[in-house]
Formats: C-alpha cells, sequence, structure tokens
C-alpha cells in the first residue's frame, strides 16, 4: 500500500501526458490538426469563371481535362513561398493550371510573375475579388483542384507543399 | 552558406551537454566552471541574433519573417523576442543568467548539485531550440546581391507593452527553475527542510515579483492594443501564466512555515517542483497548437511533441523522487499548535490557492480531456471562471485579513477579534458606495466588503504603527501592507470596474452625431496620411459626458507596411476617476461623401488604481527581498 502510493504522483504525470499526446497526435493524423478546415467548394462544381482572361477562353477554362486554380496575389508574401512549386506541374499534359490573380493591380502581378516565374496556362484578373468570394476562400494563397466534369475534388487553404504536387501528379496521370 | 549562427548555438548546446553527463557520470568537470561559459556563449547567441536584427540580415528566416528595415530601431530590437524561436532563446538565456548569478553569489553547500539540475534542464531546453527551433534557421529565398525585404513584425507587438512584456514575465518563469533544481536537491540528499526554504526564499519572491510585473504588464498591453476594452479575456494563454504564480503564491506562504520550524516540508518541497514544471506546461499549452490562443503563433504539432518530452522528462523525475521521499521528507519539530494558530492559517491559505489552480486546470484541460475521449467539444469561457474564481478569491482576501492577528503561540481570541472595527468601517463604506453607484448587486457588495476589510485592517495597523512611538514600521508590515492591502485594493477597484463601466456604440459621421442621455459624440474632423511604417486614417471626435465634462478623443485605424496588416489605435485620455477610451472600425463613405465611422466608446472607472494595485502586490514581493534591519 505504501508503495503504491509512493508511485501515485508518477502514474497520475503518465495519465495525463498520455492524453495530451494522444490529443497531439489524433489531431495531426485525424485531419483536425491546425490546418484542419471544413472545404464548402469539396464536391461541388465549380463556379463559372466570368473575369478577363489572360489568353482567349471562348469555351470557357475547366475544359479538356483537369484545371488546377491557384488564387494568388502579388501582395501576397505567402504565395512567394509555393510559388516555385508550380513550375514542376506547367508541363503535365492533362493539366491546366489557371491562376486567379485576386485583388491585384495587372502592373504589380505581371511585375511579379516576371521576377517569379509564371507557370499558369492562363490567368483570370479577378480585380474586385468577387470570383474568390464565390470559391469561398478565406484568403490568398487558396488552390483547388478541379476535374474534367468541373468538380472540385481537392483544396488547399494556405500554402502547398511537395506532397500535394506528387498528389496531385498521381491523380492526372 | 556556412550557418554562423548555428554554429555559435552548437556550443551552449554541447557545455550543457557536458554539464549533464559530467554531473550524472562524475567525468569531474566543474559544474561552476561550466555554468559561467554556458551563460557566456548564450550571452554571445542571444546578442548575435539581436544584431542579426539592427542589421536586418534577412539571410536567416527569423529576421526574414519578423522584422523589416523600415521599423524603429527599438522594434527591430525587440522583434528579436516578438516570435516564438526568438522568444524561446531569451527564455533560455535568461535562464542561464539565473544560475550563472547563483554560481556567483550563493553561498550554499549544495551549489554544485543545484547547477547539475540547472545545467540539465538547460540542455533539455536547448536541445528543443536546436533541433526543433532554432532561430538561425537559413532563409531559402534570400540570395546573394538580390534585394530583398522582410515580413515585418505583427503591428499589435509593436508597442511598448511588448517590448517589456515578456523579459520581465521570463524573469519570472525561469527565476522558478533554482526553486525546481534545489528541490531536487532537497530531495535526493535529503537536505534539512528549514535549511531548504531558507535558501530558496529570496529566489521564489522575487521571481513571484516578476511574474506579477509581467502578467499585469501583459494584461494592460491587451487593454491598449487589442482594443476590445477589457483587460483580462481568461485567455489560454493568460491562464496558463496565472497557474505558476497561484503555485508561487502557495509556496510563498508554505515557506514561511517550513523556515520558521521545518513543518509543511513535502508541501513546500511540491510547489517548488510544480512551479516550474507547470511555468514550462504553459509554454507546451500555448505553442503546440494544443489550445488555440491570441498567443499560439508557432503551433506545431512536432514541437509540441518535443516540448511534451522535457515536461515529461523533468516532472517524471521530480514525481519519482517526490514519491520516493513521501514518507521520509520531513523535519520533526517542537512546535506545538492548535487550532488558532499560524501554521493553520497559512494552511487554509494554501489550499485557497491550490483550489484556485485547479480551477484554472480544469478550465485548460477539461475540454482536451472530453474531446480525446470523443465526448463532445466545449470551450470554457468567463462565466466558469468568473462564478468559481472569483468567490475563491474573495474568500482569500478575508482569510489574509487575519494575518497580523494570528501569532505562532500563544493565540488569544481576544486578540483576532481586532480585525472587526475595520469590517465595520468597511461595511459603512461599502453600503455608502452602494447608495452612490448604481448596478451594485449583493455579490459586487460583498466583494467590495471583503476587499475593503482587507485593505482598510492593513492600513489601520500601518497608520497605529506610525503613532505609536514603541513600534516601528518594519520590513514584514511594509510587505503586508503591499501585497496583501493591494490584493485588497484590486479586489475593490476590479468589483467597481465592472459593475461601474459604460458602453456606447455607434456609426458618426459629419452630419450625424451620436445623442444619448449619457454623452453626446460628435465628428470634429478626420484625416488620412502617412508616418513611419505605417498609413493611417485618424479622426478627432467630441465628447459631452453626462457631469458636464467636455473631451476630445482621437483613435485611428494603421495599415502597415510592407504587410497590409491593419490595426486599430485606441484612444485613452484619463482624469482621477476614469479612462476614457475610444476605438473605431473600418469607416466607409456615405452617400453624400462623407467618412461614417463606427465607433465604440468606453469609461472605464478607476482602472488606473486597477493597475496600481497590482503594481503593489508585486512591488510587496521585492520589499520583502531587502535585507532586515537588525
Amino acid at each position: 500500500m505504501k508503495k503504491l502510493i509512493q508511485i501515485l504522483p508518477l502514474i497520475i504525470l503518465v495519465v495525463a501526458v498520455a492524453l495530451l499526446v494522444i490529443k497531439i497526435t489524433s489531431d495531426s493524423k485525424g485531419g483536425k490538426g491546425v490546418n484542419y478546415f471544413e472545404s464548402r467548394a469539396l464536391g461541388k462544381q465549380i463556379p463559372v469563371l466570368k473575369l478577363p482572361t489572360s489568353v482567349d477562353a471562348e469555351n470557357g477554362i475547366y475544359k479538356d481535362g483537369y484545371s488546377l486554380v491557384n488564387v494568388f496575389a502579388s501582395w501576397c508574401t505567402s504565395c512567394m513561398y509555393e510559388h516555385p512549386l508550380f513550375a514542376e506541374l506547367s508541363g503535365l499534359e492533362n493539366l491546366k493550371l489557371v491562376g486567379i490573380n485576386w485583388r491585384d493591380k495587372r502592373a504589380d502581378s505581371a511585375a511579379w510573375l516576371k521576377k517569379h516565374g509564371n507557370p499558369y496556362d492562363v490567368i483570370a484578373y479577378d480585380e474586385l475579388g468577387k470570383y474568390g468570394i464565390s470559391l469561398g476562400i478565406r484568403g490568398v494563397p487558396e488552390t483547388f483542384l478541379v476535374d474534367p466534369e468541373g468538380i472540385v475534388i481537392d483544396h488547399v487553404r494556405g500554402n502547398i507543399d511537395e506532397g500535394f504536387i506528387n498528389k496531385v501528379k498521381d491523380i492526372v496521370k | 552558406m556556412i550557418n554562423l549562427g548555428q554554429i555559435l548555438l552548437s556550443i551552449p548546446l554541447a557545455i550543457s551537454a557536458i554539464q549533464f553527463f559530467s554531473g550524472a557520470f562524475s567525468w569531474g568537470f566543474s559544474q561552476q566552471r561550466l555554468t559561467k561559459w554556458l551563460f557566456a556563449s548564450l550571452t554571445v547567441c542571444f546578442a548575435f541574433l539581436t544584431y542579426k536584427y539592427v542589421v536586418s540580415d534577412f539571410s536567416y528566416l527569423n529576421v526574414f519573417e519578423n522584422s523589416h528595415t523600415m521599423k524603429p530601431l527599438i522594434y527591430k530590437i525587440t522583434g528579436v523576442w516578438g516570435n516564438h524561436e526568438g522568444s524561446m532563446l531569451l527564455f533560455i538565456f535568461i535562464l542561464s543568467l539565473y544560475s550563472f548569478l547563483f554560481c556567483i553569489f550563493s553561498k550554499s553547500k549544495n551549489k554544485d548539485n543545484i547547477l547539475f539540475f540547472q545545467g540539465f534542464a538547460s540542455f533539455l531546453l536547448l536541445a528543443y531550440i536546436y533541433f526543433a527551433s532554432s532561430p538561425f534557421e537559413v532563409n531559402s529565398y534570400y540570395k546573394e546581391g538580390v534585394d530583398i525585404q522582410g515580413l515585418g513584425l505583427n503591428p499589435l507587438l509593436q508597442d511598448i507593452g511588448l517590448a517589456i512584456h515578456p523579459p520581465l514575465l521570463y524573469l519570472g518563469y525561469a527565476g522558478f527553475s533554482l526553486c525546481f533544481s534545489y528541490a531536487l536537491v532537497a530531495l535526493k540528499d535529503n537536505i534539512d527542510p528549514q535549511i531548504f526554504a531558507n535558501e530558496i526564499r529570496n529566489y521564489s519572491l522575487f521571481s513571484w515579483s516578476f511574474l506579477a510585473f509581467g502578467i499585469a504588464l501583459g494584461s494592460w498591453w491587451a487593454y491598449r492594443e487589442l482594443g476590445w476594452g477589457g483587460f483580462w479575456f481568461w485567455d489560454p494563454v493568460e491562464n496558463s501564466s496565472l497557474v505558476p504564480w497561484l503555485l508561487a503564491s502557495a509556496l510563498i506562504h508554505s515557506s514561511i512555515y517550513t523556515r520558521k520550524f521545518g513543518g509543511y516540508a513535502l508541501l513546500t518541497v511540491f510547489l517548488s517542483l510544480a512551479t516550474f514544471i507547470f511555468a514550462l506546461t504553459g509554454f507546451f499549452l500555448v505553442r503546440s497548437g494544443i489550445l488555440s490562443s491570441v498567443h499560439s503563433f508557432a503551433s506545431d504539432p512536432n514541437r509540441g511533441l518535443f516540448m511534451l518530452a522535457i515536461v515529461f522528462i523533468l516532472s517524471a523525475y521530480s514525481m519519482y523522487l517526490f514519491g520516493r521521499n513521501l514518507f521520509s521528507y520531513h523535519k520533526e519539530s517542537n512546535y506545538h499548535y492548535t487550532i488558532l494558530s499560524r501554521q493553520v492559517h497559512i494552511g487554509i491559505n494554501v489550499v485557497i490557492f491550490l483550489a484556485l489552480t485547479i480551477t484554472i486546470l480544469l478550465g485548460l484541460f477539461y475540454p482536451i480531456i472530453l474531446e480525446v475521449f470523443n465526448i463532445r467539444s466545449i470551450s470554457i469561457g468567463e462565466p466558469y471562471f468568473e462564478k468559481v474564481f472569483l468567490p475563491l478569491s474573495i474568500l482569500l482576501a478575508v482569510v489574509a485579513v487575519f494575518t497580523p492577528f494570528i501569532k505562532w503561540h500563544k493565540n488569544k481570541l481576544s486578540k483576532i477579534v481586532r480585525a472587526l472595527p475595520s469590517l465595520v468601517s468597511s461595511i459603512v463604506i461599502a453600503f455608502v458606495i452602494q447608495h452612490y453607484f448604481s448596478n451594485i448587486g449583493n455579490f459586487a457588495l460583498i466583494s467590495l466588503i471583503c476587499g475593503l476589510w482587507l485593505f482598510i485592517s492593513m492600513l489601520e495597523l500601518y497608520v497605529l504603527r506610525i503613532f505609536d512611538d514603541r513600534g516601528k514600521i518594519t520590513r514584514g508590515l511594509n510587505v503586508l501592507f503591499l501585497s496583501h492591502g493591494g490584493f485588497g485594493l484590486l479586489i475593490v477597484f476590479i468589483t467597481l470596474l465592472v459593475t461601474q463601466q459604460s458602453k456606447v456604440e455607434s456609426i458618426i459621421s459629419k452630419n450625424n452625431a451620436y445623442e444619448s442621455d449619457a454623452a453626446k459624440i460628435e465628428l470634429l474632423n478626420s484625416e488620412i496620411s502617412k508616418r513611419d511604417n505605417f498609413l493611417y486614417q485618424s479622426a478627432k471626435f467630441k465628447l459631452e459626458l453626462e457631469g458636464g465634462q467636455v473631451l476630445e478623443l482621437n483613435p485611428e485605424n494603421r495599415v502597415y507596411f510592407p504587410d497590409v496588416k491593419k490595426t486599430y489605435e485606441v484612444d485613452i485620455k484619463s482624469d482621477h476617476f476614469a479612462d476614457y477610451y475610444m476605438v473605431m472600425g473600418k469607416s466607409e463613405m456615405n452617400e453624400e461623401g462623407d467618412y461614417e465611422f463606427p465607433v465604440r466608446f468606453y469609461i472605464k472607472p478607476f482602472i488606473m488604481y486597477m493597475w496600481l494595485a497590482m503594481f503593489m502586490i508585486g512591488l510587496g514581493g521585492l520589499i520583502a527581498l531587502i535585507p532586515k534591519r537588525k
């Protein structure tokens, strides 16, 4: 009995720490981590794009295969971080890279793309930010993967990473 | 590129590793010499990082993410600890400063063993900083010769309150490491409890005072900078800073008995351990993303696990030693207590402090426990804390009233009754206050009475001593008056503030003034311009208040470069009665082409006296450090 009482403080501590470990690991695995959010765009038809674009797209943007829609802006510093990653996807046959230039000036975005490279097949200029809002974005950057039927099948809020690039490559292949 | 910062950081890591292994396996290195080297090398690291901030060297990611060349110099320097990595470096730097000062000035016989545990804690924390949260990570976007700018410090943190809040807070947290290390040594080598309690007295008081200042300053910053008009939000970070402070308050009281007669030895040791462990737990809680809060600026589950591992190692060892000595660590003393004695009085006090601590810990951990077992997710906030925490604090004040009247020996009821006249006067004053101010309900009345009772009884004691020719104003009396009297005043002013504050919300433009019985607010003029590193729109309002008082307030909204971050700058004017506090939201142009400003205006009565009371409480701890006059 005396022994039991002596190790009691240690037991309580171990239980408490075990609970915290479960909490942290389940948060990061079960999708409920810091980056977890409930996307309202996922599984739905992507809104029709009626914006001025950099190249002619009479048949509509999201036709002929998959599209990766990246909302970016020249004033957005996080966009600078993820930007080089898109270059890896720019040659893919079955994927169209769509840049939505959000709440930005055309001259600024042109200068920005000249400095950091332009991986996009099409750029749409969302100067008033309305298209971004209809996509349900909360800030920039956000990225949507759209299948050939125009359904959003993936949605990243914030920076994309290598893992996402590989995932896109697998899906599009 | 050679990463000079990371190389510099590896030196203290190596020194603390040697310190740990040398102590654990008797390699024979001098703990004292290593402590001095550890401090010297950390000073170099900290100075190096500060220098990189001053010259805006954006090849370091930490500097790039948190600084900008356009920033005023003071905020370049304070930017060092305005982020997770830099603030951890500041923490370990201050901890090593304590070890260093202890090494030089302490005359303790157990110095080497204590320094060993200091080195152990430093080693764990440095490993965390080096491997998981280094401020010297290289910025991969940086290229030689390319002109790039930093992202800038969060404008909310560009404030004098934040410049000094973390250093003060860390002076508190890190100081408890000495109590912690000493407690481990005391358990391990079975040090006489009286010697132990005597030698940790100054460290615990000093750290306790600075933690109090740090918390008060954080609250003052939130009041001025966050613009929602409150001073305490029961936010997880605020709460987790309160936990070590409450435990330390219990510690400085229980150790009074341990010092005098060796009693409560286990309790004092336990509180010494728990205070530092919960200081580290606070870091873990808010930096791991397990709780979300305004301070969780580096939430990362891997870092969280690393921090948790450190807390676990230190606390597991502490609890192992504590359990082992559970039945053996005490001191026989010839002190015979009665129910009416200081020992019991201190005991009650400690129990209330522990109850307050548990209240907060429950609020912090209960939602986590529910979530782990998938029961449901809840959030615990103000109503819970106000219902549980406030009544206990008021009870604490009542217990504190009797401090000067209860002695160790030979207590007579007739002496204790001396606390009653001040009760009568405080009841009278409380009723007068209730008569003149509206909105004072029963609970507020009781807290007013209790707070006043504590303050008036201390004041009475003080004044009587001044007029007593034979009596001297002792250190103890000063401490009682400041810390306990300050606590009484704090309760009084918080009660008055909460019941008497008022708020006006309205949209005001040039042709559209606000008018009610309480106040008339009109817009005088507004301007948009540029200053330092931000654009701003400021508006000047003229206010006519109920009592015929007229004042002008000038709130401002800023957009900081380069990151388009917005802040809402409140304007506060004070007189001897209240703060007049105004903040405005984003302005919009109306059809006539005038700006419309959504404004919130608060009258915060007595709030500056509340800060003063907080300051008094902390000051008492510092006065207690002045050597006694012989």
